[in-house]
This record gives C-alpha cells, sequence and structure tokens, in this order.
C-alpha cells in the first residue's frame, strides 16, 4: 500500500513538472526591437496638416514651415531648427512659391477704406512684410515666385501689372508692365506664371497670343497663339494650332521651330535634361526630337525613334527626365531608355488580357507590381499584388519598391476601413526565374508607412487599438532590426522628408492625428537617426 | 453493461398497467410485461392486482445514470431474456419524465448537487431550463445578470466548455430571454464541473457543463406541448420496432412582442431542433440552434449599422458503445456547422468533422480509462457587421474613423485574424485511473491529457496533468480535493458558434490551482458543503475595457482588425470560498448558496479585481408543494456588483490629454476597477399546477424572472463633448436598464 502511494506520489510530481504549452510555428517577425525607450523623446510638435502647410526655406537656408488652414485667415510660420521662431500672420489670402518656398505672398483686406487691400511678400525670416496699397477696389490677382509677387486688378479694365521683385541684398524693386490688350481674368487671360529663374512672366492677350515680358529689360515678345506652352530648361517649349512644335531660348530670345508635328492625339512625355530633346508620344512612336535644331532653319528637327510602335498617354507634360520614360502602346505598359541603345521593355503585357485591375507600382524598367482586384473590389490601391505571374500580396495595399528595384516593401492583409496590415519586404531575385525567398514579416498593424533615402523605413505599428502601444519605428531591414522611435502616436497620416528639398537633411515632418481624422493635426519634426553601423567583430 | 433503469416510487399508487401481457419474471416477484402495439389491448389495473410494483428494479443508484458505467446493482440477478419493459402510471410517468439531474460535481463520494423532477423543471429563475440551475450554484457569478453568461470561480465566461453527450458545443443557451438550446425534457443529467475535474475533460481552462441526452422511453409513444409567452416547444418520443427508439425535440421562439414591451427597438428570433435515434447501443443525434438578435439604432444615431448578430449551429453525430466484461466503449465521429454573423447573413463559418474514442478498463481496485478525438476543421469568414462601433469602447479604441456601415467587401480583412480562412486541427488524449486506496473510503484519481491545436501555421500543445482524491472519513462527511492543470487556446471572451481554433500565436490560455470540498450531512435531509478553491491564470482571454479605457491590457501586437480590439490577455488568480446549505426531501425543499471570492487580474496598473469579480453571491432558492397539484417557488438573488473603473478629474485630465505624439501613459496610469457598480438583487417567483387526467396530464405556470424589476448595470460611460473628447465637466453616465420577464405557458402530454 505504501509503495502503491509512493508510486503514485512519484508519477503525480512527474506529471506536474511535465505540464506545459507550448507554442510552435507562429511566426515571428523576421526583425528584432531594440529599445523600448523612445529616440525621439520630445520631438519639435508644430500645428497643422500637411496638405495645409508648406515647407519654406529662410535666407540664411534653414526650414520653416507654414501652416495656413483654410478659412483660418492664419498663416503661421515656425522655423524648424534653433532658436525656434514663431510668427503669425493675419491675412485674407496667402500664396506660397514652389517648394522649399523661400515667399509667403499675402493679401490684406482693411474694410472701410478708400484702398481695402494690401498686398505684399515676405521671406519667413522677414520680421516684417513688403506691402503695397493699390488703388483697387477688388481683391486683386495674384502670383508668387520666390522673389517676385506679381498683382493686377482682375478686370478687363486693368491697364497695368505690378511686380514686385526681391533683390540679393533684400531690397524690393517694383516693375509696372503693360496689361496685355483686351486680356479678361474671367477668362483666365492676363498674367500666368514665371520661367525658372523668374525672369520672364508669361502672360495670356485678349486674342490669346501668348507675351513672355521680360522682368529685367522689360521686353515683350510675342509668341502667337498656341495651345501648350511651358518652360524647361530654360526654353520656353510650346505647341502651336497647328500642332508644330517650337522652342524659345530664353537667354537667347530666339525661337526655334522643331517642327515635328503632333496629331491630334499626340502628346509630349517630357524633357530629356541630358540630351536637351523634347520627348513625343503620338502614332509614330516615341520620339526625342531635339529642342535647338542644328542649322536653325531645318523644317524637322533631328529626332531619334525610341519607339517605333504608336504611343498612347494621358496628358502632356514637361517633366525632366534623365533616364528612361514610360507609356502604354495600346494596353501594354512599356518603358524604353532615352538613350536609345536598347529595345523598349514591356513592363506588363495587355491590360485587357490580364483584366487588370490597377497598377500597383512600377520600379524603373525592371518590375511592376499589379493588382487583378479592381478598387471597386477592394479599394484603390487595395488588392492581391502581383509580379509578373507571382502573386506576393493577399489582400494588401501600399507596395513600394525600393530605390534599387531589388525589394518590395508592402501591407499584406490590409483591407481594412484603417488601411492596417502586415508590413512586409519581400526580396526580388536579380535574375528571372530564380526562387522568390520567403517574404520577411517587419511589423504587424502598420498603417502608414515611407522608405528613407538610406533604405531604411518609418512605420506607425501595432496600431490595431489606439493607444500608448501604438509605436513609430525606424525600421532596418538591412541590420534585421528596428528601433522605437516614438510611442502612444496613434495615427500617422503623412509624412514629408526634408532631404530632398535641403541637401544631407535628415530632418522629417511626419504627420499625426490621434482622434483620426477629426481632431488637430499636428507636425512632428525630428531628426532620423543615423544608421548604427556594426561593431566590426 | 446494460442500462440501468431509473428511479421511480416504489409503489405504482394509483397507476394503470395497460396495453401489456402478463409473462415469466426473471427476478424476484417480477412479472414481465411485454408492451404490445395496439390500443385495444385489455387494460389491467394495478390498483386490483398488486400493491407492490409488479416487477422488482433495482435500487436506484446513488451516483447519476450512466451507460457506458457499471450500475450499481448485483451483477448475479438472472439475465431477462428480454429487456424490462413497464407501462407506468400517468403520474409516475410524469415523475419520471424529468429525471433531469443536475449535479454540482461528478464525484461520486461526494454528495452530488442533484436537481431532478419537479423541482428542477419548476426550479424559480430558471424558467424550466435545466442549464440555467447552474447560475443557481455556489461559485457561479452573473457579471450582468439575467443574461446567461456565467463566470465560473473567477475564469472569464469564454473559458468555460459545455459538453453534450461528448460533442462540444459552441453555445449553451440562446440570446436574452430564450433558454437552453436542448429541449429540457431531452436532458438526462448535467455535471456542472467548477474545477478540479479530472482528465477526461479537456480544452477549457475553466468550469465544464457535461450534459447527456437520454433515449426515448421504450413503453410506447409520448408528446410533450408546451406553449408559453414567448416561445412553443414540443417533445415526440416514438418506440418502434426492433428496439428502435426516435426522440423528436424543438423549440421556437417568438419573443417579440414581450422584449419590445422592454424595449422597443429590439428584435428577437430562435429556434432549435433534436433528433436522437437509438437502436441497442448505436445512437444517431442531430441538433443545432438559430439565433437572430436585432437593436435598432436610436434617432439621430451617426452610425448606420444596428447591433445585430446571427449565430446558428448544427451537429450529426452517431456513437455506438458497447461493453466487453471489464471494458466498456465508447466511439463517435460527428460532424457539424457553426455560423455567427450578423443578420444579413454574412459571418464565419465553420465546418468540423471529428471522431473519438473512449475506453474503460474495471480492474478490482483500479479503474483506467483513456480517450482520443480528432477534429478537422476548415474556417471561411465574410467580413460583417455587429454594430459594434456603436460601442464606445470600441470607438475608443479603433478611432472615429473607422465607422460602421461601410461595404463590408471592400474591407475583407476587418475581422482580422478571425476572418481569415484556415484549416484547424484539433486532437487531444487522456489517460487516467483511479484507485482504490482504501476501499469506500479513499479513492485516487490521477491522469493527465495532451492536447495538440494547428491553425494558420502555428501549432499549440498542451500537457495537463490532473489530481483527484476523495475520502469518506466518516459516514456523515466526505472530502474531495482536486486539481490540477487546465489549458485551451484563445477564446473570446464570450463563446460564440464559428469562433475557436483562432489567434494560436496568443498560446494557450492556463488555469492552474485545485478545490477541497468538505461536506457534512445534516438530520432532516439538510447538507451542508463548504468548498475553497484557488486558481491561478496565466494568459487568460479578458474582456476589452468597456467603459473608460484605463489600465487596459494592450491589444496583442500579433493580431489585427476586431480581434485584436476584442482580444486582451491577462494573468490573474481567483480565490474564494463556497457555502451550500440544503434541503432535498420533503414539501419545502431547496438551498442556500453563498460564495465568497475574489477574482483579480494582473492589469498594466497593477494586481486589480477582474471584472467579472463580485465578491459575495447569495442564491436562497425555495420550492413547496402544496395540495391540489399547486407549487410555488420563490428565489432571492444577491450579487456585490461587479467593479469598474471610475476616472477622477486628474485621470480624466491625463486621458484628455494625451494628443498626438505624446509619450503620455495616461491609458495605463490611471486605476482599474476601483468602483463597484450597486449591488444587485433580484427576486424570482413561480407558481405552477398540475393536472393528471387518465390519458394525459396538462400544467400550467407563471414565473416572474427579477419581479423586483431591478436595474441591470452593464459598465459607466463617460459623454463626450461632441467632438470625440471625454468633457471634463460630465460626469459618468451608468449604463443599464431595468428589466422584469414575465412568464406564462401550458404545457400538455402523454
Amino acid at each position: 500500500m505504501r509503495r502503491v502511494g509512493a508510486r503514485a506520489a512519484l508519477l503525480l510530481l512527474l506529471g506536474w513538472l511535465v505540464s506545459c504549452g507550448f507554442v510552435v510555428g507562429e511566426e515571428q517577425l523576421d526583425i528584432t526591437q531594440v529599445g523600448q525607450v523612445p529616440l525621439i523623446q520630445s520631438p519639435l510638435i508644430v500645428a497643422g496638416a500637411l496638405k495645409e502647410s508648406t515647407l519654406m526655406k529662410g535666407a540664411d537656408g534653414v526650414p520653416w514651415i507654414a501652416s495656413h488652414p483654410a478659412k483660418s485667415g492664419t498663416v503661421q510660420l515656425s522655423r524648424l531648427l534653433p532658436p525656434y521662431l514663431k510668427r503669425t500672420l493675419l491675412l485674407a489670402r496667402s500664396m506660397f512659391s514652389a517648394v522649399p518656398a523661400q515667399s509667403v505672398c499675402t493679401l490684406r483686406h482693411l474694410p472701410g477704406q478708400a484702398q481695402p487691400y494690401l498686398v505684399g511678400f515676405q521671406r519667413p525670416d522677414d520680421t516684417a512684410t513688403t506691402e503695397f496699397n493699390p488703388p483697387y477696389t477688388r481683391e486683386p490677382g495674384m502670383l508668387c515666385g520666390q522673389k517676385t509677387l506679381v498683382y493686377w486688378l482682375p478686370t478687363e479694365d486693368a491697364t497695368h501689372i505690378e511686380v514686385a521683385r526681391r533683390q540679393p541684398d533684400g531690397s524690393v524693386k517694383t516693375l509696372r508692365l503693360p496689361w496685355p490688350a483686351r486680356a479678361n481674368p474671367d477668362w483666365d487671360q492676363g498674367p500666368q506664371g514665371f520661367d525658372a529663374d523668374e525672369s520672364v512672366l508669361v502672360v495670356l492677350a485678349g486674342d490669346y497670343r501668348t507675351h513672355l515680358y521680360s522682368l529685367d529689360t522689360g521686353e515683350d515678345v510675342d509668341l502667337g497663339v498656341h495651345y501648350l506652352g511651358g518652360s524647361a530648361l530654360g526654353m520656353y517649349i510650346y505647341v502651336d494650332i497647328d500642332g508644330y512644335l517650337h522652342s524659345y531660348d530664353l537667354t537667347e530670345q530666339r525661337t526655334y521651330s522643331v517642327g515635328f508635328r503632333l496629331s491630334p492625339d499626340g502628346n509630349l512625355l517630357g524633357v530629356d535634361a541630358t540630351r536637351g530633346e523634347l520627348l513625343t508620344c503620338d502614332w509614330d512612336g516615341v520620339r526625342s526630337v531635339e529642342l535647338k535644331p542644328r542649322g536653325g532653319l531645318a523644317l524637322v528637327a533631328r529626332q531619334r525613334v525610341l519607339d517605333s510602335e504608336p504611343c498612347t498617354v494621358g496628358g502632356s507634360t514637361l517633366l525632366s527626365r534623365t533616364e528612361r520614360v514610360d507609356y502604354y502602346h495600346n494596353q501594354e505598359l512599356r518603358s524604353v531608355m532615352l538613350d536609345g541603345k536598347s529595345r523598349p521593355k514591356t513592363l506588363l503585357g495587355s491590360l485587357e488580357e490580364l483584366k487588370l485591375g490597377q497598377l500597383l507600382s512600377v520600379c524603373r524598367d525592371q518590375a511592376v507590381a499589379y493588382s487583378l482586384d479592381p478598387p471597386e473590389r477592394y479599394g484603390p490601391g487595395a488588392g492581391d499584388g502581383w509580379i509578373g505571374a507571382r502573386r506576393f500580396m493577399e489582400r494588401g495595399r501600399d507596395a513600394r519598391f525600393s530605390q534599387d528595384c531589388s525589394r518590395l516593401f508592402f501591407k499584406e492583409h490590409a483591407a481594412t476601413l484603417r488601411k492596417l496590415g502586415e508590413l512586409r519586404l519581400q526580396e526580388l531575385p536579380a535574375v528571372a526565374g530564380e526562387p522568390w525567398p520567403r517574404s520577411l514579416l517587419l511589423a504587424r498593424n502598420v498603417g502608414f508607412f515611407q522608405l528613407l533615402p538610406d533604405g531604411r523605413l518609418i512605420a506607425a505599428t501595432d496600431l490595431a487599438v489606439l493607444g500608448p502601444h501604438n509605436r513609430v519605428e525606424l525600421i532596418d531591414q538591412q541590420q534585421q532590426s528596428s528601433s522605437l522611435l516614438l510611442r502612444g502616436v496613434g495615427a500617422v497620416t503623412n509624412a514629408l522628408q526634408l532631404g530632398p528639398y535641403f541637401p544631407g537633411s535628415r530632418e522629417i515632418l511626419l504627420e499625426v492625428d490621434q482622434p483620426e481624422l477629426t481632431g488637430d493635426r499636428r507636425l512632428l519634426f525630428f531628426s532620423v537617426p543615423l544608421r548604427e553601423e556594426p561593431v566590426p567583430q | 453493461m446494460g442500462k440501468a433503469p431509473r428511479s421511480r416510487p416504489a409503489a405504482a399508487g394509483s397507476g394503470t398497467f395497460w396495453k401489456g401481457r402478463l409473462g415469466c419474471a426473471a427476478a424476484g416477484l417480477g412479472l414481465l410485461l411485454r408492451l404490445g402495439t395496439a390500443a385495444a389491448q385489455p387494460v389491467v389495473s394495478a390498483n386490483t392486482a398488486v400493491q407492490e410494483p409488479l416487477v422488482t428494479l433495482p435500487a436506484p443508484p446513488t451516483v447519476s445514470v450512466e451507460a457506458t458505467q457499471p450500475a450499481a446493482t448485483p451483477e448475479k440477478v438472472v439475465p431477462a431474456p428480454e429487456p424490462v419493459r413497464a407501462k407506468p402510471s400517468a403520474q409516475e410517468l410524469e415523475q419520471q419524465r424529468f429525471s433531469t439531474r443536475v449535479r454540482a460535481d461528478a464525484r461520486p463520494q461526494v454528495e452530488a448537487f442533484s436537481l431532478e423532477g419537479e423541482p428542477m423543471r419548476t426550479a424559480p429563475g430558471t424558467l424550466g431550463d435545466p442549464f440555467r440551475v447552474v447560475s443557481l450554484l455556489p461559485g457561479v457569478a452573473s457579471p450582468v445578470p439575467g443574461l446567461p453568461i456565467y463566470a465560473v470561480r473567477g475564469a472569464s465566461p469564454g473559458t468555460s466548455g459545455f459538453f453534450l453527450d461528448g460533442m462540444r458545443l459552441p453555445q449553451l443557451f440562446h440570446l436574452l430571454v430564450g433558454g437552453g438550446v436542448v429541449h429540457s425534457s431531452l436532458i438526462e443529467q448535467v455535471d456542472f464541473l467548477p474545477s478540479g475535474y479530472d482528465a477526461s475533460i479537456g480544452r477549457a481552462a475553466g468550469g465544464a457543463v457535461v450534459a447527456k441526452t437520454r433515449a426515448a422511453r421504450d413503453d410506447g409513444n409520448h408528446l410533450d406541448l408546451a406553449l408559453r409567452l414567448y416561445d412553443v416547444s414540443g417533445l415526440l418520443e416514438l418506440a418502434l420496432p426492433k428496439q428502435v427508439r426516435i426522440t423528436v425535440s424543438g423549440h421556437y421562439g417568438y419573443p417579440g412582442p414581450i422584449l419590445k414591451a422592454v424595449d422597443d427597438r429590439i428584435s428577437l428570433a430562435y429556434w432549435d431542433y433534436q433528433l436522437r435515434l437509438d437502436w441497442r447501443g448505436l445512437t444517431v443525434q442531430a441538433l443545432g440552434a438559430y439565433d437572430a438578435l436585432e437593436v435598432k439604432n436610436n434617432q439621430g444615431s451617426d452610425y448606420v449599422s444596428p447591433q445585430n448578430s446571427r449565430l446558428m449551429f448544427h451537429r450529426l453525430q452517431v456513437r455506438e458503445r458497447a461493453t466487453l466484461g471489464k471494458v466498456s466503449l465508447e466511439a463517435a465521429i460527428y460532424g457539424g456547422v457553426d455560423e455567427a454573423g450578423d443578420v444579413s447573413g454574412r459571418g464565419v463559418r465553420k465546418l468540423a468533422l471529428g471522431a473519438r474514442a473512449n475506453l474503460k478498463i474495471k480492474l478490482s481496485r483500479l479503474r483506467l480509462s483513456a480517450g482520443a478525438d480528432f477534429e478537422a476543421a476548415t474556417f471561411s469568414a465574410q467580413r460583417f457587421d455587429l454594430g459594434l462601433r456603436n460601442l464606445a469602447f470600441v470607438r475608443d479604441a479603433e478611432g472615429p474613423a473607422r465607422t460602421s456601415g461601410k461595404n463590408p467587401d471592400m474591407t475583407p480583412d476587418e475581422l482580422g485574424e478571425l476572418g481569415r480562412p484556415r484549416d484547424g486541427v484539433t486532437t487531444s488524449a487522456y489517460v487516467q485511473g483511479s484507485l482504490d486506496l482504501v476501499p469506500k473510503r479513499a479513492v485516487l484519481t490521477a491522469g493527465g491529457r495532451l492536447d495538440i491545436y494547428h491553425a494558420g501555421g502555428v501549432t499549440l500543445i498542451g500537457l495537463d496533468p490532473r489530481v483527484q482524491l476523495e475520502l469518506s472519513l466518516l459516514p456523515w462527511l466526505h472530502m474531495q480535493l482536486g486539481g490540477g492543470i487546465y489549458q485551451q487556446p484563445p477564446t473570446f471572451p464570450i463563446l460564440l458558434p464559428g469562433i475557436d481554433t483562432f489567434a494560436l500565436q496568443l498560446g494557450l490560455q492556463r488555469a492552474q490551482g485545485g478545490a477541497l470540498t468538505e461536506e457534512i450531512k445534516l438530520p432532516q435531509s439538510v447538507s451542508l458543503s463548504a468548498t475553497g478553491f484557488y486558481q491561478q491564470f496565466r494568459n487568460f482571454t479578458d474582456l476589452p475595457p468597456l467603459g473608460a479605457r484605463v489600465c487596459a491590457p494592450p491589444p496583442p501586437t500579433s493580431l489585427s482588425g476586431t480581434t485584436a480590439t476584442l482580444m486582451r490577455t491577462t494573468d490573474g488568480q481567483a480565490y474564494g470560498l463556497e457555502l451550500l446549505l440544503r434541503r432535498k426531501e420533503g414539501r419545502v425543499t431547496g438551498w442556500v448558496a453563498y460564495t465568497l471570492s475574489r477574482s483579480e487580474r494582473a492589469y498594466p496598473c497593477g494586481l486589480r479585481p477582474a471584472d467579472y469579480d463580485q465578491t459575495h453571491i447569495l442564491n436562497v432558492v425555495l420550492q413547496a408543494r402544496l395540495p391540489r397539484g399547486f407549487s410555488v417557488g420563490a428565489r432571492l438573488y444577491v450579487a456585490t456588483g461587479r467593479p469598474e473603473t471610475l476616472l477622477t478629474a486628474e485621470d480624466l485630465a491625463r486621458t484628455v490629454g494625451a494628443g498626438a505624439g505624446s509619450v503620455d501613459q495616461s491609458d495605463i496610469l490611471g486605476v482599474r476597477n476601483n468602483y463597484r457598480l450597486p449591488t444587485f438583487v433580484q427576486l424570482d417567483l413561480r407558481m405552477d399546477k398540475h393536472w393528471q387526467f387518465q390519458r394525459f396530464y396538462l400544467a400550467a405556470f407563471v414565473e416572474v424572472v427579477n419581479a423586483t424589476f431591478s436595474r441591470t448595470n452593464l459598465y459607466l460611460s463617460y459623454p463626450d463633448d461632441g467632438a470625440g473628447n471625454v468633457s471634463l465637466a460630465s460626469k459618468p453616465e451608468l449604463i443599464g436598464f431595468s428589466w422584469i420577464l414575465p412568464s406564462l405557458g401550458l404545457r400538455g402530454g402523454f
């Protein structure tokens, strides 16, 4: 009896010792989360949303942000680096030049006064606004450049165009130009814009002839009637009503007749910045056309046929291209190198044959991510993702290639209202046909993510439920680690990296919105920590 | 081993045997009554024939009847050539009809809490449902009074297991006023196992309710129909030739009018069915249930979808039982369909096929049992909208951007892991032995079980050792000690059909602990038992924060969508003392059940009372049989309110001030569950009247549940300022409703 009891006790003890539960096969993150203390403890917080803010550049090259919420009647200028300064302008209207804007143009209304409008412009670090009080009884029309302010009385009875230009020493000079004959602002006639150097003002006259006013010399160049035009590469490029292409060299003040004729369905694909050529897309294919024909009198400029098969695109652009250009041939997405040394490459076969739902992402001429799901199924940009005949993503969204096209980031299982999903990385084989490695799980419940120039990612993670556990992470897939940048940030809705505008800058503006779409948005400004290089063994 | 006969009165009284012809008896004075089939058979009145039973039946066993266990009957009785078949009197029939037992424990050594016959069916506050009797027992907390959601010994409601004839059921009750999903007269036995049970029950980290149905009686055909204010039910028993017996039963509910009297926004529909066919040892069963609940929005609500839900399950099982000497076997295959979703038909769906086998061997002083089961299931889902975003905590947790009423087709991943198509495999095996250390005085049972779950590339393995020691120290003093480890995969806070074998990456929920029970038999058929228990919980599924989002465990980072919103896991513990004073015989019967307990969870802000914790729970149940077929009953239920979070102004300021980009830890700084909802007092009354006729019976009853119109309090809500921010000036609002549930019914049959 005693032996039986002892055996039973031993059996019980052994049983208790082996009791346990195991989890086998759970998909773990393929990166290691490093540190639980946020790297960014106190970011600079600026009220406002990115779409209602403009990145500016002070006279000393320091970044500023101008927040101008709609209908708020204010512009708040915030200097993003020490010493942190903040200025608030009370305005009726504001305009900004191209980002990074060096000027903000302002309009103030003084009710009850004989000349109730004050027009001005200033740099972000100017302590005062240079203002003018024109004798207008209507709100003036305005154009805002980096260093130039143009304003006018927006009626057919206008007589002048007023120009104010900031000189390198900070002083402001004014210039009065004649109002183009019979130009009616209600029909979008009058001043249209500047060239890149703001040395020329493009004006549309009442007879639809385009004039170039030189702001330095006051000369007026009549380019005639054309229906499409814009400045690029130091030239004003335009297409006349017969489809002939022309370029006017702003420096030489000379018109070149390119002579190549676009059909009514033809479009411009941009300019080849390297070769100074214009890219056309028409029934006769993709062609690169010399903008300044040698000899000057050639009826047809020298041209290179990049693709002899018909080309279609949705519209014209004068964007600067440096390497390649994408276009459609029928329903086929193609890409061609601008040097013309290689044949056009088909990125994606016939859209109709594939019943293509959506084009998700294109990486140069190397890879195309597409979806067979139409946008009506899971929403724009969402669905199963494919590269070639291989499916890489299930009901995901936000497929983005790395800069070298060797990796693809995407959010899987993100067909949710909040667009959250598993952030994954798919390494793409260098040689077609090679097996794909397993996709790596970088983070869960990811909302916003953005690639940094050095290959790392900023991602808002763990967002399934709002709370202090929400994280903004800095994911370094190269070192297979993830660092905590911020904690408790519920919704990252956008981000603006300053690097493209301020070379060498590691700063970023993160737009966050705690109560999602309803509350006031804020911009968090901080410097992205440098990548920690691995210690040599 | 054949099935032992049920308890029956010693004397036939005024009963009448009919349709029979006399034959030879095999035992004692027994005369074999062989049933005929034609109604025109001669009627023999027992009044004039004999004063003693014509058939000497074995004494009723002290334990509940179980087909696969040896009956407590002397085995050396000359075997009868045919099963004993007797046609009892109508009254006898009536008393036998509802022989359901509800037992608080399956241990035979300790006096089991059993309730049978009329007292069970007429227990006040249960609406005649044997399953609801569980709520009257010690150790059971009802955190939402009035709704059949039970937290057993401090565990989460979702960790309870419901088993019927070996099959696991995804739900035991219909929604709101609907009773059990199985006809009460079909239930033969209900075992309530709050904790410390043996290794044969698995996949439940909390309590278990194990029920068995009965076969149709073999003495003829029977019909029982019941009509209540909000449903109609019926049970048909057919005794066919060749020993084939069939039972068909079910409910159909039409609770609309009575619910609209409480709240005109509520509409509810439910039904269930059961079919059981028995032939010798073979049993074929089919059962299923359906519920649809819709709560319309208030006028002016910003949310498009009403709160609505639809639950449904179906089961089909083929079971064979056999006894070969000292070995008894049970083998079964089963299949089922589970669905949960919205009333439009969208939702999650589970198709399952399983098999199990159990083996029991009885040796001289050792009883061995072992079993194994296997279930393969495939899950599919269409994203559905339950209208959960009408709930403040969901809005708070997911943000107002996630509004209700969006097209589910556009957001198929909204459910998260729950909605992912997956194949799930569950397999288990257990072995245990019971050794009579001292015959009839001390029994030690030890065993263990292995459970393996696999879905979505994740496999969970659980090893659970368990042990029980039963002591009969004196004829009037019994003790029982039981404990072990109890594990199960992640579950929702409330069990729902089609929602299992998901989110396995969270690991197993584990409860470990035990209970010690001491029972004393007192004079006048009174017994007193006391139970102390302690359980430690690991990785338990907990409620998401219903009111203030303070000190809530963060959602698991490995989950997404609605699954992440609802699934919170915590550790914790529960301990307490249960007292049960009961009188089970006599004209007046009843019991007093009192539970003093504490259930705690390790929240981010510290060890705090669990959301289900109710310190004091008192149930006083009294039933009296009156002359002329009347019986009355009353039940008094008093329970401490469950804890809630009452934010101070400082807490509110922290919560409101937690803005974007802030690293404020306001969500975990507050103190959770620092306030008790008001104590809930409920009085239930019931009166029955029974008429017995020669060939049929009639009964009427009136029952009022919560006659005191007490208010069920749900949680504290903090009104916002209209912009989604909690207003500092506003006072929390106690969300709840007052209710009363009258029931009036007629029942008849033969």
